[in-house]
């Protein structure tokens, strides 16, 4: 009996002596505490990672505003349920519409700011992370967060600019704009910084830079999934052409097309192939059974999408118009668009590429954009939901029109010209004749078109034509080009709605969350 | 203690009397010296300062539920009950004293037999709108006495997770003297509901005749499936008329059967059951199947050590369908399918199920018989105590508890009849859930008669507990054929996902009871809460807790009343706390964001040290009156239950890389007042009994910095504004029907006037009220159109006995508040080729017709259908929910057997309902959402069933 009295006892006391603190600090599941992570060389590919999947949701923003707002595309039938998309296509966005929120721009911003918070006490932990990858990845929270300021930027000017991670809710989140000429300043120092480190660390010489070859993975095919220098080097040719920098574009463009710079490109700086290997080079599926083609000839910064582990691209359901895809074809391409690449005899990048109508072989009745939907390796229509869905975020055809632009603005037409011809040729269709002497307004004009042609629904029609008349302090190039592409029952609308925001050369509003969030953010006039 | 055959056993203390009456009561009615399990406790009815409903055994054996927190409805004030739905075991949502919370669970604290429950943390399953209930793991057969707790002193007693009130669960125990065996059994016939009343094909094809062709291409639909639709010719396979519900309901049949084996001696008292119930519903495939056992020992090891244990298992196998806004929900399917198709291909030789449709709709009776949603619940609860009696006065006891729960769940989605979804061709998933919680409890109880007058009582101790769940998933898609419906057996792997987590919690508490001369009674609490959850700069919560009572009827100057046998004012007041805030919601923490075939992550929660419990504060003030020698009792509370610190997930800029961070803010108060009856109105060999209860509780949203709170399912908007009340329906007012152009321009000069992305409005459309009067209907005209917390609610029962035969019949009802039926909003909507309810057919078609139904207009292109209230309704009602004839066997008959007893009994459940609601049933809920209570959404609506049985002991 004493015995049993004893071990209650005893019990009694243990129990009582359980702390309180061990006992309350519970390791969570599945997540992973701050301070637990950026301790190894795993940790810093993995968060590397999570830009990505991060930047993979903003995918859809960036297609509705860079292709519905131009005159490349017009709502299909299953538009007119969205009605956010149904007012990006009328031009008339107000600070309610889900795409004048920037919440997944800053979202990412946010993360690039942690990563390059963390990654340098990396090595502290883990030795076997080299300083050269460390400094990739570093360059490559840069290049995302330049690449979304810029974003912000081109579509709503001022905004906040935040290169701190947040931290705790204690914290007054709430950040005044900053203009957007700082910011881009801003961009150009972090992007210049990027190449001293390539200097740095890799001297010029470091082929694969950008590859985990140590891993044994697929170094070229990988690449081009990640940013890149190559793409760093796009994106300081976009601003600063954006800036109307021409002499640095002409700079950039030296660095990167020097043949030996190989840094980041999968081998030379080259031209996409002609016919289906254009295509293939550029085309969202079955990349991973189609062998080395499609690699060695595009140049591209693709981004991967994949619904667990069926890969599948989110443009397939604005493109398509087999409901039983999901497709609900919200968008589809314009008669303009179509003429742009029928009248000019474009058949490498135009029916059966770009776009197509086939009425016989899934019932459509209608032109469709087949760019996203394209074909499997054997030359069948893909199944949309089981393949790969890339989405281009660069390409050297958008780089290097982009430096004809800067040249024919220099007067060097001759250049300009000789650019275009170049991507005209390796695709095997006949070259532009025109001349040194035609203006610089016709070459500018035969270079967007081109664009219209190369980039079609790939993001970047409505940035092409504000620059244009940034550049050109022509409002109307714009709005002209926009409301030859509308019904003629919504011309007057879409018009009216255009020029409210000449003044701005037509920024987004903040959104009406946004500005109900933020104290120091006062909404622009007129919304 | 007094006793007498055929009486109540009484106990009586003297308490500084030199003498008192006894009034014995006769068994089985319920008397004021009935024990009611209270906090570490137990006292009697007479001796209570808490807010308290008790039901007792005797209430307990008239029900025929299913899961146990059914059978409080109607017979509990200050509890809310509102069955989920007719799907077998599909449970309830219970309101304690109104809801307390927006964000948290508003789930009361269930303890059993002192052991907390776990927490509902695995409510989803994979088939939408059929949330687990972990609540049918219990037999309500193998239940003494449920109590319920609801004033703030009780629930301080367990601190922060008892804020929504406390339900105590009291099952069976062993008993003293020869051992007894009872059996029960009984058999339900579960009958359909009243159908819908919908289009015939004729007058299908007349509305679809007015919404005109589709313009231009439209999804699913060609012209020559237009022509379908709207002509058909004789013996061609669109020429029917199929009434769609009449296919997918059945009658159903339930068994249920229990066995108890009680007995014991001075050493040891035992007390065992085993019980299994069959139910199957209204729509085939759907069904519980459960098998429950318990052994409740308590063992004498010596004068002073006593062991007892409480053991059960149960094996729950269940089988649903959809309900709410699935595709796959049947109901849906039924009520909106074409009635010129039919649901087999009669075109076929073999006459298989018909294929989805043209329209893209699945064929009802495909889903029904083809997609598989089961789940097999393994279950043991489990205690083990120990209590050892230092003195007389002093005891300490260690209890020791376990609540394991091991769920698996398959789903298939078959082709056969069914709508693809992108490129599946058949779906197959599982999930296997699991979840364990552990807890020590120790206390040490000193209870003490000082003279006759003082009477002291404390208790002291401390718990721990911690708990964990896992939960697996993974899915597989294009399996060969649907006779393939493993997880391994899909062509492709679709989709895997784990979600876990584990929470610890250590509390220290103590509590005291003071009793002056059968007069004034005083109760204190304190108790110390430390959790996981809580930040670490708030990791522990202290509530306290102080209840008084002042038993006038022991007064000398009322003690001449001998028509009055208790009369005593009560009052108290607690703080208790919400801990359902998250595991990790005060870390800052990564979560997994993966790219590619690479691990990746991203931050997934901003810090906040100061994160804590939702505090609710709660005064109660009552009475409870007994006279004419307790045939009549009476018991009155009214209270005020303020809740602040409000979890929020309070929206911040953007910017910060977050869309919300999660903090305490808000202010929430339910106040109200109930009133409890109980009277033996006749006595004798004609007995006649009567319950009532009547609760009133008035929900305000006093302080919500961060504004309003809106969610939405299908077309419905909840939404909490300060100010208003939880549960408050949004959306657009109506105020008529445009009958004429002219009216239109009148009233609509804005620059867009139907609202956001709507087309002008037309003759036909509704009228939406233009609160802000700018000449636009946009969602600055949104108001708040009704509520869903009734303001007045619960119950009646009655039993009548005549020698052997009782009849007992149980009512209840709530009243003033609206529900919103969805079903009806897509029934209703005419804006697409769905089937439609006859009401359609009074629809506007021509100026001049005096409706509320508007045009059918094809895409609603002017918004008639958004939501407004036009779609709110009356939610009040008033139901027969039981009646049970029993015959009991008299003494005289039976000891010429070998039985002991032997009752047989016939029970209607459900038989008549009354009310304004126009759907299929008043009484739903179509998720735990407290913003969408008062949404009907296609659940499977509340059966009939009549149930013989008998129950006879040996």
């Amino acid at each position: 009996m004493r015995n049993i009295k004893t071990i209650i006892h005893l019990s009694f006391l243990l129990a009582l002596l359980v702390s309180c603190s061990t006992w309350l600090d519970v390791e969570p599941e599945n997540l992973a505490l701050k301070g637990n992570l950026y301790v190894s060389e795993e940790d810093a590919f993995a968060s590397k990672s999570g830009l990505y999947h991060t930047f993979g949701e903003i995918v859809e923003q960036r297609f509705v505003l860079g292709e519905f707002r131009g005159n490349l595309v017009k709502p299909g039938p299953g538009a007119r349920q969205y009605h956010d998309i149904m007012d990006v296509f009328k031009h008339n966005i107000q600070a309610d519409n889900k795409y004048a929120s920037w919440e997944i721009h800053y979202r990412l911003i946010n993360q690039c700011n942690d990563i390059l918070e963390h990654i340098h006490q990396i090595p502290d932990h883990d030795a076997a992370l080299q300083e050269g990858y460390e400094y990739q990845f570093a360059l490559e929270a840069i290049f995302m967060r330049c690449y979304t300021y810029f974003d912000l930027v081109k579509n709503w000017g001022d905004v906040p600019y935040i290169t701190k991670a947040s931290q705790d809710v204690s914290q007054d989140f709430s950040v005044a704009p900053m203009p957007a000429d700082s910011i881009l300043e801003q961009l150009i120092a972090q992007l210049s910084l990027t190449h001293e480190w390539s200097l740095k660390y890799w001297d010029g010489s470091f082929q694969y830079w950008g590859t985990y070859g140590e891993d044994g993975w697929d170094t070229e095919s990988w690449q081009r999934e990640m940013a890149n220098y190559g793409a760093v080097l796009g994106l300081l040719i976009e601003i600063n052409l954006y800036m109307e920098r021409y002499e640095e574009v002409l700079k950039i463009w030296d660095i990167m097309s020097r043949p030996t710079n190989q840094w980041n490109f999968s081998h030379n700086l080259t031209f996409c192939g002609s016919g289906d290997d254009w295509f293939r080079a550029i085309y969202v599926g079955g990349a991973e059974n189609a062998g080395p083609v499609p690699w060695e000839s595009g140049n591209t910064l693709n981004l991967v999408y994949k619904e667990e582990f069926n890969q599948w691209n989110i443009y397939v359901e604005f493109t398509s118009n087999r409901p039983q895809d999901g497709g609900e074809y919200i968008v589809k391409p314009s008669e303009a668009a179509i003429r742009n690449w029928v009248i000019n005899g474009d058949v490498t990048r135009g029916e059966r590429k770009s776009w197509w109508t086939d009425s016989l072989s899934f019932g459509r009745t209608d032109s469709i954009i087949w760019k996203y939907i394209g074909l499997d390796t054997l030359g069948t229509r893909r199944d949309p939901y089981v393949s790969d869905g890339n989405v281009i975020i660069y390409k050297t055809h958008n780089y290097s029109l982009q430096v004809a632009e800067a040249f024919n603005r220099l007067g060097r037409a001759n250049e300009a010209i000789k650019l275009v011809n170049e991507i005209r040729v390796a695709l095997e269709i006949p070259t532009i004749k025109m001349t040194a002497n035609s203006s610089m307004i016709e070459v500018e004009d035969m270079i967007m078109r081109e664009r219209a042609r190369e980039m079609a629904f790939e993001n970047q029609v409505w940035y092409d034509l504000v620059r244009v008349a940034k550049r050109r302090r022509d409002p109307n190039y714009l709005i002209d080009l926009i409301v030859d592409n509308t019904p003629v029952e919504s011309k007057e609308f879409v018009r009216a709605n255009l020029e409210k925001v000449v003044s701005t050369w037509w920024q987004l509003p903040y959104h009406v969350d946004a500005v109900a969030r933020n104290s120091k953010l006062t909404q622009k006039p007129g919304f | 203690m007094v006793s007498y055959p055929g009486y109540t056993t009484q106990e009586a203390p003297l308490r500084g009397r030199s003498s008192l009456i006894v009034q014995l009561i006769e068994a089985n009615l319920r008397s004021l010296n009935d024990p009611v399990p209270v906090a570490y406790g137990e006292k009697e009815i007479r001796d209570l300062s808490e807010s308290v409903s008790l039901i007792n055994e005797n209430l307990l054996q008239k029900q025929t539920a299913e899961s146990l927190e059914t059978m409080l409805q109607g017979m509990a004030t200050g509890a809310h009950v509102i069955q989920r739905s007719g799907f077998p075991g599909s449970g309830a949502e219970v309101y304690i004293r109104g809801p307390n919370s927006i964000n948290t669970s508003h789930k009361p604290l269930y303890i059993i037999d002192g052991f907390i429950l776990k927490s509902d943390l695995f409510e989803s399953t994979l088939s939408e709108g059929t949330p687990f209930n972990t609540l049918v793991d219990i037999n309500p057969e193998d239940i003494e006495s449920i109590t319920v707790l609801k004033d703030g002193y009780s629930s301080s007693t367990y601190g922060s997770r008892a804020s929504n009130g406390i339900i105590l669960i009291e099952t069976y125990k062993g008993s003293q003297g020869a051992s007894t065996l009872d059996l029960s059994t009984r058999f339900g016939l579960v009958m359909v509901p009243n159908n819908l009343s919908l289009l015939d094909a004729t007058q299908f094809r007349s509305l679809i005749s007015d919404l005109g062709p589709p313009p231009g291409l439209m999804p699913f639909v060609g012209s020559d499936a237009y022509d379908i639709l709207l002509n058909s010719s004789p013996n061609d396979r669109f020429d029917n008329n199929t009434n769609w519900q009449d296919e997918i309901y059945q009658q159903a049949f339930s068994q249920n059967y229990h066995l108890k084996l009680k007995g014991g001696d001075g050493i040891s008292r035992y007390m065992f059951t085993l019980g299994y119930t069959d139910k199957n519903g209204v729509i085939d495939n759907t069904s519980l199947s459960r098998l429950t056992s318990r052994f409740n020992l308590d063992y004498q090891i010596s004068s002073k050590l006593t062991f007892s244990s409480r053991i059960s298992y149960t094996n729950t196998n269940t089988s649903a369908h959809d309900q709410g806004s699935s595709i796959y929900n049947p109901i849906t399917l039924a009520t909106t399918k074409a009635p010129i198709l039919e649901p087999y291909d009669m075109s076929s030789l073999s006459h298989p199920l018909d294929s989805a449709d043209f329209l893209g709709k699945s064929n009802p009776l495909a889903v029904i018989q083809g997609l598989e949603n089961s789940n097999v619940v393994n279950r043991f609860i489990t205690t083990i105590a120990i209590a050892y009696d230092l003195t007389p006065a002093l005891k300490i006891k260690s209890t020791f508890g376990m609540d394991y729960f091991r769920a698996r769940e398959n789903r298939f989605i078959p082709s056969q009849g069914i709508k693809r979804y992108k490129d599946r061709i058949n779906q197959t998933s599982l999930q296997v859930s699991k979840e364990l919680m552990f807890n020590n409890e120790t206390v040490v109880q000193y209870d003490k008669l000082l003279g006759y007058a003082h009477h002291l009582n404390f208790v002291a101790g401390f718990a721990l507990q911690t708990n964990q769940f896992q939960s697996d998933y993974g899915s597989s898609i294009n399996t060969p054929s649907d006779a393939f419906t493993s997880l391994g057996s899909g062509a492709i792997m679709d989709s895997i996902s784990y979600a876990g987590g584990k929470w610890n919690t250590l509390s220290f508490f103590g509590n005291a009871n003071y009793i002056y001369n059968d007069k004034y009674y005083l109760s204190a609490n304190l108790r110390m809460d430390g959790s996981s959850r809580f930040g670490e700069n708030n990791s522990q919560g202290y509530f306290p807790g102080v209840a008084l009572a002042w038993k006038l009827s022991s007064e000398p100057f009322l003690q001449d009343l001998s028509f009055m046998n208790l009369l005593k004012i009560r009052a108290s007041y607690g703080i208790s706390g919400n801990d359902d805030i998250g595991n990790y919601s005060s870390l800052a923490y990564y979560i997994p964001a993966n790219y590619q075939l690479m691990g990746g992550y991203r931050q997934g929660n901003l810090r906040n040290p100061d994160l804590k419990w939702e505090k609710t504060a709660q005064l109660d003030l009552g009475l409870d009156l007994s006279v004419l020698k307790q045939r009549l009792t009476f018991f009155a509370d009214y209270y005020i239950k303020t809740t602040s610190d409000l979890l929020t997930y309070e929206r911040i800029p953007w910017e910060s890389g977050y869309d919300y961070r999660i903090v305490n803010m808000g202010k929430i108060e339910n106040r109200g007042f109930e009133l409890g009856l109980v009277a033996k109105i006749l006595t004798g060999d004609f007995k006649w009994d009567l319950g009532v209860n009547f609760s009133k509780n008035k929900n305000t949203i006093l302080e919500l910095p961060d504004g309003d709170v809106i969610r939405r399912y299908g077309v419905f908007e909840g939404i909490a504004r300060e100010g208003e009340s939880i549960g408050s329906i949004y959306g657009y007012k109506v105020l008529g029907i445009y009958q004429t152009e002219s009216e239109i321009q009148l009233k609509n000069t804005g620059v867009d006037p139907s609202g956001y992305g709507y087309e002008a409005f037309q003759p036909g459309d509704l009228i939406f009220e233009d609160r802000n009067e700018d000449g636009e209907i946009n969602e600055k005209d949104k108001t708040i159109i009704g509520c869903t917390t009734p303001d007045i609610y619960g119950g009646f029962h009655t039993t009548l006995q005549y020698k052997g035969f009782s009849l007992f019949a149980m009512m209840n009802y709530a009243y003033g508040y609206e529900v919103v039926d969805g079903l009806r909003t897509v029934l209703e909507s005419m804006s697409n080729y769905d089937n439609q309810t006859s009401r359609t057919m009074d629809r506007w078609m021509q100026q001049g017709d005096q409706t509320d139904v508007p045009r059918a207009a094809l895409g609603d292109p002017s918004g008639n259908s958004r939501m407004s209230s036009r779609w709110v309704e009356d939610g009040s009602y008033l139901r027969l929910k039981t009646v049970t004839l029993s015959y009991t066997l008299s003494e005289n008959i039976i000891n010429k057997t070998f039985l002991r007893n032997l009752t047989i009994f016939l029970s209607a459940h459900n038989l008549m309902t009354w009310g304004e609601f126009g759907g299929y049933d008043p009484e739903f809920s179509t998720n735990t959402d407290v913003l969408n209570a008062g949404l009907y959404y296609a659940g499977m609506p509340h059966t009939r069933m009549y149930t013989a049985g008998l129950r006879f002991g040996l």
